[in-house]
């Protein structure tokens, strides 16, 4: 997998890549398809029954959870619609946006962005460029504590070094980079 | 001094209308949406089931035939971005045996007496009593109604 493009979601504040496995799609455009695909979400949590039926989520049904993955993209689309349409002046993306895990990595940190308030699962993750600058690089409905032990939360982790290599490999002073 | 290097090669990006153009539309028809959506999953949940216990229709092909239409278009109604028409809703639900929408019965308009043990009463004029009043509590001095309003329609 490998990064083809990358696309203005935000102009100067956030981006996407498009990878060449997503038929030119950015990933940010592809995800919230995915989160709005009632047929796509069944499939999802049937194969992923297991992790649904932890404990955490309290016996949430396949029906009850396809609804709930549309409801908080739906709230998460609206805010992210409101910054893209200037409607929010006053605030920016840095406020939405957490780090991924306590690991700070310098210039560049890995992010997750998240509908707060609530037991949230859907996740879009990106690599900060700079205090509101962002480029997604993926997302997930996040079932699992960890994103190591399942593969469709490992790809995620996967296309987030992709994209930080990306951004470095075209940068001659990566070093100068480590160095701030 | 390398940030500047990424920004200046993120400006050159082109932007995402696609994202944008289907996040309005989305914005816009969401009342609609709502409705597709929910009747999209309700009917995948019988679908599921009708599989487990191996009855017709279990698939969206053999909902197709049912229907007397493309697998194509069974499958764009699954997705739950398809604006229903109401026939094609209640031919849905005839094959699957389930109610897909349902409108709540109609309201009354009238003056409502209520008379209590205590020996008193009070009159309540309201525009509308039906029988999406929730909840109501008495006390001796005053009377709470709550009640929603009106709802057209709603998914089953």
């Amino acid at each position: 997998m490998k990064i083809v493009d990358i696309f203005a979601v935000i102009d100067n504040t956030l981006y996407s890549v498009v990878f060449d496995v997503t038929q030119e799609r950015s990933e940010f455009s592809r995800l919230f398809d995915f989160w709005n695909d009632a047929e796509q979400l069944r499939n999802f949590f049937e194969k992923n029954k297991e992790d649904l039926n932890d404990t955490y989520w309290e016996g949430i049904t396949i029906e009850e959870a396809i609804n709930k993955t549309r409801e908080e993209a739906k709230d998460l689309e609206r805010l992210l619609l409101s910054y893209a349409k200037g409607e929010n002046p006053k605030e920016n993306l840095s406020m939405l946006f957490k780090p991924l895990s306590n690991k700070v990595e310098k210039k560049y940190e890995k992010d997750k962005a998240k509908v707060s308030g609530k037991k949230t699962w859907l996740r879009l993750y990106a690599v900060r460029i700079d205090v509101n600058l962002f480029v997604v690089c993926g997302g997930a409905i996040k079932l699992r504590k960890t994103m190591n032990d399942r593969d469709y939360l490992k790809i995620e982790l996967e296309k987030l070094d992709i994209t930080q290599k990306y951004l470095r490999e075209n940068d001659a002073d990566e070093l100068d980079f480590v160095e701030l | 001094m390398s940030i500047n290097k990424i920004k200046q090669k993120l400006e050159k990006a082109t932007l995402d209308k696609e994202w944008l153009e289907k996040a309005e539309w989305r914005k816009v028809n969401q009342d609609w949406l709502d409705i597709s959506f929910k009747i999209a999953v309700k009917i995948g949940e019988v679908l599921a089931e009708n599989k487990k216990t191996n009855k017709f229709p279990k698939n969206q092909a053999e909902l197709a035939e049912a229907m007397n239409c493309s697998p194509q278009y069974i499958s764009k109604l699954l997705k739950g971005e398809e604006n229903l028409q109401i026939e094609t809703i209640v031919r849905l639900g005839k094959i699957l045996k389930v109610t897909l929408i349902q409108v709540p019965p109609a309201e009354i308009k009238r003056d409502v007496s209520f008379v209590f043990s205590q020996g008193w009463h009070k009159i309540i004029k309201t525009q509308k009593i039906s029988s999406q009043i929730k909840n109501y509590e008495t006390r001796r001095s005053e009377m709470v109604l709550d009640f929603e309003g009106s709802t057209l329609l709603s998914v089953a």
